[in-house]
């Protein structure tokens, strides 16, 4: 009982007797837990930190009553005492193997039916006039020096960068959004898991359902590069478009991309590369441009330009920071030179896990 | 529920009598395990079906190949091996995971592993998800059965395929990352109900 008072987080952590007070609330243990809280409220952040913790651990809990785990028990042991049948126990009659049989097939046929009639590469490939027929292919240029801000039938933005140019066809197709993409441009799309989003840059597609990321196409250029800001990517290059000399002795790649990675696709070997690119490497969402001048700003207005520029978040204690000001000038720094800045104003220090920002620091006076 | 030290007897009182052969051992030993085995099994996939199928599978051959299983130390890190192993062949998630070095050219076989390993990885919970999130999925699983299923290093070991070496680095920098997170988590929450 004494021992408890002593303890710290990762000692809780460690008592079999705590994690069974968390992760079952009708326990005994559970109960004394509570009460020993109570009595010892000085402890209660170390008790909470630990059960957070633990929480998170177990992560969300799959819904099992215990009348399903003892009816599938009971299956399991019908099988076994009656050896000779089959494994699946619907399996015992022919007529239902028939049918599902039947079933089969005909999910099949329809299923390489759709395949067949939906999936967009291949009819971009080898039918464009028919689409050309029943939709509008239409085409936006940005012939300018500035970027051009183009909003999409289904509310997804795109920044086109200066002579650049996409193509696409109105309206979208109810099972897939597609555009064709020559040059760069930034794209924020608009979240539909059921309508995913295609984008076609030389010979890469990216396929996304909904996030933010940069792609970089220019017609002369060597490369191809996607680089993501928020959300989960894929990219695989385009079977149709890449020279057949040169689809023989190479595979197409496919990867997955998360915020900060990026994919390279080099265009003469049609090879995928995949590398994390510091959050730096990123452009200014063009809509959010900030000045990054300050005189005297407070610590929470700097951070909050750097989040919305960067797209990261920033975890600082915001209470023992309150009295932080900075003055300066950070507009042409990347994102690694204004935290190591800001850092040295305020005598703290910085680190960066994924897209997160950890500031330490002490008071400012 | 997991599986404390008092179960972790009956387990194997039931397991030695489920090796001669006794049915009603093997219904008690099944009951007690299926549960734990089912959420271990809802972290690879979201197929409650898929999982479902496994775990019999895994059940039918266990009883199948009862008379082989003597040299068996330890039934739970056994069965949890066994069900592991399964998904993963299903799955095709490639079990020696690791997570790419900074710049890598991505093989096909890499990325299949890479996209099922992407879309059946569910480690994630929805409330606690982002900070979980930011450990590597082996870190995840070895706090995860060591904390939440009582496994000692040496079982879990033996369930990802790794070093007891491996498997205590996992686990203390997991949870060392994972303190740093909730901490500050708290404090801001503490800092925002105050105000």
């Amino acid at each position: 009982m004494t021992a408890y008072a002593q303890y710290s987080y990762g000692e809780f952590i460690e008592d079999e007797s705590f994690r069974k007070g968390v992760y079952e609330p009708e326990s005994d243990e559970a109960y004394f837990w509570k009460q020993w809280v109570q009595a010892h409220p000085h402890k209660e952040k170390e008790v909470e930190t630990a059960r957070a913790m633990l929480l998170s651990i177990r992560g969300e809990k799959a819904a099992l009553s215990a009348a399903y785990v003892k009816k599938q028990v009971s299956q399991l042991l019908q099988q076994v005492e009656q050896p000779g049948v089959h494994k699946r126990p619907f399996a015992e009659k022919p007529w239902i193997t028939a049918v599902a049989l039947a079933a089969c097939l005909v999910l099949a046929v329809l299923l390489g039916w759709y395949v067949l009639t939906t999936h967009p590469s291949q009819k971009m490939a080898t039918n464009p006039e028919a689409a050309r027929t029943r939709q509008v292919i239409r085409e936006i240029v940005n012939n300018s020096s500035t970027e051009r801000k183009v909003t999409l039938p289904d509310g997804s933005i795109i920044y086109l960068l200066s002579h650049s140019k996409i193509s696409f066809p109105e309206p979208f197709h109810t099972a897939y959004r597609e555009v064709n993409l020559s040059g760069e441009a930034f794209f924020e799309i608009a979240k539909n898991p059921s309508q995913p989003f295609f984008v076609y840059a030389n010979e890469l597609v990216t396929k996304v359902l909904g996030t933010s990321f940069l792609i970089k196409a220019y017609e002369k250029d060597e490369e191809v590069r996607v680089i993501v800001k928020t959300g989960k990517v894929s990219v695989f290059a385009d079977t149709n478009r890449v020279k057949p000399s040169l689809q023989k002795n190479t595979k197409p790649d496919s990867l997955v991309l998360t915020p900060n990675q990026q994919a390279v696709l080099i265009r003469r070997e049609t090879r995928l590369i995949k590398t994390d690119s510091m959050p730096a490497v990123l452009p200014a969402v063009p809509a959010v441009q900030k000045p990054f001048t300050y005189d005297r700003a407070s610590i929470a207005d700097v951070f909050q330009d750097l989040e919305q520029t960067y797209g990261i978040d920033i975890l600082y204690d915001a209470n023992t920071m309150k009295n932080c000001t900075i003055t300066a000038q950070l507009e042409k720094e990347s994102l690694a030179e204004k935290l190591e800045l800001i850092c040295l104003i305020v005598e703290g220090e910085y680190e960066l896990v994924d897209n997160l920002v950890i500031i330490r620091s002490k008071a400012c006076h | 529920m997991p599986i404390s030290q008092l179960t972790y007897d009956v387990i194997s009182k039931s397991w030695k009598r489920f090796l001669e052969g006794d049915t009603t051992a093997f219904g008690n030993l099944a009951e007690i395990l299926y549960p734990s085995l089912f959420h271990y099994g809802t972290k690879f996939t979201t197929n409650h079906a898929l999982v479902e199928d496994a775990i019999q599978d895994l059940f039918l051959t266990l009883w199948a190949r009862r008379s082989s299983l003597r040299s068996v130390t330890s039934p739970k890190s056994y069965v949890f091996t066994a069900l592991r192993n399964n998904l993963i062949r299903t799955l095709r998630i490639e079990p020696a995971w690791q997570d790419l070095p900074d710049a890598e050219v991505v093989t096909v076989r890499q990325l299949i592993v890479d996209q099922a390993y992407e879309e059946h990885q569910e480690w994630i919970s929805e409330t606690m998800g982002k900070t979980l999130q930011l450990l590597p999925a082996r870190q995840r699983e070895a706090l995860y059965l060591r904390y939440y299923e009582n496994l000692s290093y040496e079982e879990i070991g033996m369930v990802m395929g790794l070093q007891r070496q491996a498997v205590a680095n996992y686990i203390h920098e997991g949870i060392n990352r994972l303190r740093k997170h909730w901490q500050q988590i708290l404090f801001l929450l503490c800092f925002f109900t105050l105000l």
